[in-house]
This record gives C-alpha cells, structure tokens and sequence, in this order.
C-alpha cells in the first residue's frame, strides 16, 4: 500500500502551496464577486446619502451652485407648520393603517386557517386588491371618494342615515380617506399570517382542546404568542414602509385628484414626510430643504426601528429560545 | 484647344470640390419639443414639415408627448443642460425655469424685440423677463361662457349675446334663473368654474390686482378694496347657488371643461378645446364672452416657445420661430386650435376658422384682447398657500378682508425670500 501511495507520489508530484497563497486567492474571489454589489452601493445608496447630507447643509435649485447656509434647513423646518402637520398625518397614517392591515388581515386568515368552503376564492378576492400599485388606486378611489351622491363611499354611507361627506377637500377629512383604504391592503398581511398559522403545531390546539379551553382563549394563548415574531415582522415593515413612515404616492394621487397639485390637498392636509419632501424637492425646487427633511425622515426611522427591535427581542418566542 | 479642355477641365473639379459638396450639405438640424395627444402631434408635424419645406437648409425634427410625460421631460433635460432647441412652454409651468437663466435671451437675435410688439399686450408680459425676452408667444387659449341652449329654454332666460359680456349684476340674475332646486337639493347649476381661475379673473374685472407685476412679482396688491370687492362677488355666486360648491371638485358636476356635458349645468367656462365633446353629444350650444365687473378680463393660457440658452443653433431656431409667430405662420399655427398669440393675425384666421364655425368661435376673438394671467411666481408654494385664504374666505371662516389681509401677508413673505435671493 505505502509503494503505491509513493508511486503515485512521484508520478504526481504535490507541489504545497503556502496557506498565504490559497487565503489570498479565496479573498481576492470574494472581492472579485462582492464588487458588483459594492460598486453599485456605492453609486447609488453611499455617495448619494452623503451628497444629501451635504446638500441638507445648503440652498440649492439645481440650476445654480449649492450655496452653504449651514442648519438653516434642520431649524426651518422645526417652525414649519406643513412639516408639523406632515409629521402628524404620517404618524395617524402609519398607527391607524398598520392597525387595519395587522388587525383585520389576521382576523382574516384566522378564519380562512380553518379552511372554510370557499376559501381559495376569499384568498385570492383579498389578496388581489393589495397587488395594485398605489397610484393607481389612486386613480380608482377618485369614484369611490366622490363628493355628494356621486361618490361610491358616500352612497355606501347613505344606507345607514350619514350625509354625504367630502372625503378629500375637507382638510379634517382627507387623511381619513387614505387611512380608510389600508382595507385595500390587508390581503398581503393575510397571506403572511396564513402562512404563519400554518406553520404551527397543531398539537397545541388538540391539547388545549382536551383541557377545555375556548377558541378566544386558544387564540389569544396559543395563535398570538407563536405568531409574534410574524407580527413584529409585519409591524416593522408597515411602519418603515409605504403604509407608514415611506407613505407617499396614495395622498398624492388624491391631492392631484382633488385639484391641488400646488400644494398637499385643501391646507395641505394630505401631506405626509415623504409628499412635503417631494414638493420641496422637485415642486419648489428647494433641494437642500427636502435633503434636511431626508435626514429627519431618517432619524425617525431609526428611532421606530431600535423601538420595534426591542419589541421583537421582549415578544420574540422562538422554540430554542429558553 | 488643350488649354480649353484644361480650363473646363478645372471648372469641373472646381465645381465637385467646392460647390457640389455646399449644395449636398446637410440641413441644421434642430429639436423642436411640445406637448400634443396623437391627433394633436399630426397637425403639428404638419406644421413642422411645411416649414422645412420651405426651409432647406433647416431640419426641424420634432417630439412629440403627452402632457405629464412632457413637462418631466422638461424638468429634467433643462436641469440636465440637454433640452431641445427650441421648448415649447406654458406661462404656468414655466414660471419655475423663467429665473432660472436657461433660456436664450431672444432680444439678442436680429427681429426678436420687434415681432414682440406685434403679440396681444398680456402675452408681451409674459415673456418678459428683467429686461430679457425669454420666449416668442406663438399661441393663446382662453375661456369664455359655453352654455347648453335647452337649458336656457326651459328657464325662459334669452341666449347669451355673442359679442357683449354680461355685467356681474345681470350674470347673477339669470344665474339664479338657472339653477334649480328640488326637495331643497340642487338638482341643477347655472354655472361651473375653477374657483382659483375665477377669483383671479374677478380680481381683475374689479380692477384691482394680485401683484404688481405678473412675470416678476415684488409686491402682493390683493389687499385692496377692489379685490376685495372681487372675493365678495365670488362668494355671493356660491351662496347664492349659481355655481356648485368649490369643494365639490370630483362629483356628479364635472369640472368646467365638461361640465354642460353632464346634463346639470347649464353654462361652462372653457376653451375651444372643449367644443368637440359638447358637439359629439349632439347638444345645442352656445358661446359668450366672459361676463364683466368694472372691467373686460378672461383666462387666457399663453403658449410660448423658448430657446434653450445652451443650444448650438440660436440662429436656426429663431428662423423657425420667427416663422412660426409670423402673420403667415400665426394663421396656420391657429390651425391646432390654439388662437393666434400675433393678434395682425386674427383677422385672417377669422376668415379662415379652423375646426367651428365663426359663431362659435366670435366669443373667444372678442375676449381674446382681455386674457389676463395669474401671477407668475417661481415657488409654487405661493400658490398652495395663498389659496387657503380665499378658500377659508368661501368657508365662513374669514371676513373677505381678513382673507384678502391674510393673502398678502403669506404671498409676501414667500415674495420677499425669492426677490432677496435674486439679490
């Protein structure tokens, strides 16, 4: 055996290459295939955060040099009243619409989890509506946010004695009417939930059963609890997202809709973070005010993100977790 | 002999080398960019191709888009140093680039600043820039009373007069006449408008102003007691029921382009572009001018085309444009529906009316000498703040003279931050 291992030793010589020689090519490998992605981060999300950081520093409409005014911009904003109202509207936006999409969409799969007749067709009716893109819904509520009797929703209202409403140009209204149609939305959180509920043991329900429990009390002490992460998961996302702290393009469709394309809607009271960020970049082409606002809309978002990681490390039951 | 041939000879080459290459040289070729639907796009083309036509040494290639996707593209190639030749614009969305340096100053070019004289007196404004002519209007549309004569039957009001507006007190009267009421709900208006087109135009019919001065305002003027007395007369036709509730934008009234269409509103305020419909509908109509305060005024929208300040052929694109603000290329420019912007023009493009016929369109020659604009200012946030005061006026929830206070004092502050930035 070992003449063969040396037979075989010298008709292919084993040339040992250094552990230098082979780290080195590994690395170079992995810099060869991780540029891609690096050269586009840098393009597009490194330098560009940092030419907004610097412009957020300055006054600038594009067509003349930025000129520095310092923090100007961060302490303009604080004496805004739109910035204030904005603020505001995506944080009623960002609670009330999560609320919807969370609260219905597992009440929805809750009850579609137990299979009743019918059910692939109420999947796929309530999952459809959440696929349309928001300006196009934008584009569809203009029926059903009409004003008088025209309207769908205030037809809709009539049949129970409540008087038609001007849902889009009565200032305390309008933000209304884009929380209202999170119930477009609450089919793409079913599906999450539906697949969350699926996931789970069903021997914890059989057992619960044997003790007597009731449906409420399984819900709330078995289907809650294992679906925590699913909904922290949800949370996060609706709240840094479009139904959240990102909302933008739905309002703005209803505004221009509404005939108030030089401002949010009646009072700007459709205005939202990213809308006012919008209009001061490429309406009012004050670049260097929507880049402060940028850095605050950041600042928010970090801020929500450390609170929801703390909720999801308190309420996170994992089965290795002790 | 041989010196002869030698000499012909030589002509010959001469003419190959010199003069054949001159006459084989490509034509300039310059960009030209509007807005236009596909139908619209057709007559322009027609437009572009006579005059290169008529103009071999210049090649104008046209584009063509819709009206979202067009003012985009505007943004974004002025911002980027590369918009076309020659930019088609409307007062209202140009107002963001007018101070912005990026057109040419026509009043460099040789006929420029004489060919502005010959425009209707506002569209000059318009163009006029800190002593700089920022663009040639080529074309104006305006608003004027369309109304469905059925309606007028029923309420045994008389047709509108073709040529003389009706005062405010007798547009009020008959506006009452024509709306109707059911059960204590308004089953038909009398009148529908843009309420921020028409507190503007009232402001002017009372004689009174928004600013001083349309193209570069310094000082907001809307606090005096002739727009005051404007935003009283506007609110009176709210009250009073003539016109639906400004709020009702999106409902069973349409807006004022459609509005007669609907069936429960009895006059529209719009512009020959709106014509076609109301005549696909097979409904009887009829057009007025503008009903008048102490003075004549109407919304007129002024089409200009600039030239982009970096472009390489200033030269042939003033050609063009000369052409198309000519007397010649005015009559057929009109052609596209748009009215002359060259008022030597209009008598020839009322003998020769497009798509109507000219009882139609007298209303519109009538008022086209009283257009007037709103003011032009490069923050738009001027507007989206402004008009909460009038808006909050109509509410209830200020006096007119608290609007009308309320008005300057936010216009002028954003006046103030522009004009010191200038500085």
């Amino acid at each position: 055996m070992a003449a063969v291992q040396e037979k075989i030793a010298q008709q292919f010589p084993y040339k040992k290459r250094s552990q230098w020689s082979i780290a080195k090519k590994n690395a170079l490998w992995g810099v060869v295939l991780v540029a891609p992605w690096f050269i586009g981060y840098l393009a597009f999300s490194f330098i560009p955060n940092l030419a907004s950081l610097y412009l957020s520093f300055t006054e600038w409409d594009m067509f003349s040099a930025p000129s520095w005014v310092g923090v100007s911009n961060y302490l303009k904003l604080l004496h805004d009243p739109v910035f204030l109202l904005s603020i505001k509207n995506t944080f009623l936006i960002m609670i009330f619409s999560n609320l919807i999409g969370i609260g219905f969409g597992l009440l929805v799969a809750v009850v579609l989890a137990k299979d009743p007749p019918g059910r692939y067709l109420f999947r796929t009716t309530l999952y459809l509506p959440s696929l349309v893109m928001p300006v196009a819904m934008g584009m569809m509520m203009r029926q059903i946010y009409a004003s008088g009797d025209f309207g769908l929703l205030n037809q809709f209202i009539g049949w129970f004695g409540i008087a038609p409403q001007r849902w889009l140009t009565e200032p305390n209204m309008a933000i209304w009417a884009v929380i209202i149609a999170a119930f477009w939305g609450i089919g793409g959180t079913m599906v999450i939930f539906l697949a969350g509920l699926k996931g789970i043991n069903r021997e914890y329900y059989e057992a619960a059963m044997i003790d007597g429990a009731s449906p409420f009390r399984k819900f709330i002490h078995i289907t809650l609890p294992l679906l925590a992460p699913i909904i922290v998961f949800q949370l996060l996302m609706g709240m840094i997202g479009g139904s959240g702290l990102q909302v933008f393009e739905f309002p703005a469709a209803l505004a221009d809709f509404a005939g108030a394309s030089n401002s949010m809607g009646y009072h700007d009271s459709l205005g939202t973070l990213v809308y006012y960020l919008f209009m001061n970049g490429f309406r009012y082409f004050k670049f260097g005010l929507a880049s402060a606002l940028a850095w605050y809309i950041f600042g928010i978002a970090l801020v929500l993100g450390v609170i929801i990681y703390f909720l999801a490390k308190r309420y996170n039951f994992y089965g290795t977790e002790e | 002999m041989k010196k002869s041939i030698f000499i012909l000879f030589s002509v010959m080459i001469l003419f190959v080398l010199v003069v054949a290459p001159l006459s084989l040289a490509a034509p300039v070729q310059i960009r030209y960019t509007r807005w236009a639907g596909t139908e619209e796009a057709k007559d322009f083309q027609a437009l572009v191709n006579e005059f290169n036509k008529k103009n071999p040494g210049i090649k104008v290639v046209a584009e063509f888009l819709p009206w979202g996707a067009y003012w985009q593209k505007i943004q974004t190639t002025l911002i980027a140093g590369n918009a076309a030749d020659v930019i088609s614009l409307n007062a209202g969305e140009a107002v963001k680039y007018i101070n912005k340096g990026v057109f040419y100053d026509l009043s460099k070019l040789s006929g420029a600043r004489e060919r502005l004289t010959e425009m209707a007196k506002n569209a000059q404004k318009i163009v006029t820039y800190n002593g700089q002519i920022v663009g040639m209007p080529v074309g104006i549309g305006l608003r004027v009373l369309v109304y469905n004569k059925a309606m007028f039957d029923e309420a045994g009001v008389p047709y509108l007069d073709p040529a003389k507006p009706l005062t405010w007190e007798q547009f009020l009267a008959i506006g009452k006449k024509l709306t109707k009421i059911e059960n204590g709900q308004v089953t038909q208006y009398a009148f529908q408008a843009d309420s921020g087109e028409l507190h503007k135009i009232l402001i002017n019919q009372a004689g009174g102003s928004i600013v001083d001065n349309i193209s570069a305002p310094k000082k907001v003027t809307i606090n005096s007691p002739e727009a005051i007395a404007a935003l009283k007369y506007m609110k009176s036709l709210y009250d009073e029921q003539v016109i639906p509730p400004y709020k009702d934008v999106i409902g069973p009234w349409g807006n004022q382009d459609n509005a007669i269409v609907t069936g429960k509103v009895a006059i529209m305020f719009t512009g020959p572009w709106s014509l076609g419909t109301v005549k696909e509908k097979g409904m009887k109509y009829g057009t007025a001018p503008m009903f008048m305060g102490k003075e004549r005024s109407t919304v007129g929208y002024v089409n200009f085309n600039a030239i982009a300040k970096n472009t390489k052929h200033a030269k042939e694109a003033w050609k063009f444009l000369d052409w198309l603000t000519s007397k010649e290329g005015q009559i057929r420019f009109a052609q596209t529906g748009d009215l002359p912007a060259n008022i030597s023009a209009l008598e020839g493009v009322k003998n020769n009316p497009s798509k109507y016929s000219a009882d139609v369109m007298n209303a519109y020659y009538e008022d086209l000498q009283y257009i007037s604009m709103g003011p032009m200012v490069s923050d738009a946030k001027f507007y989206g703040d402004c008009d909460n005061y009038w808006r909050d006026f109509l509410d209830g929830k200020l006096t007119a003279e608290q609007a009308a206070a309320g008005y300057e004092k936010a216009g002028q502050s954003i006046l103030d931050e522009i004009n010191k930035k200038k500085k």
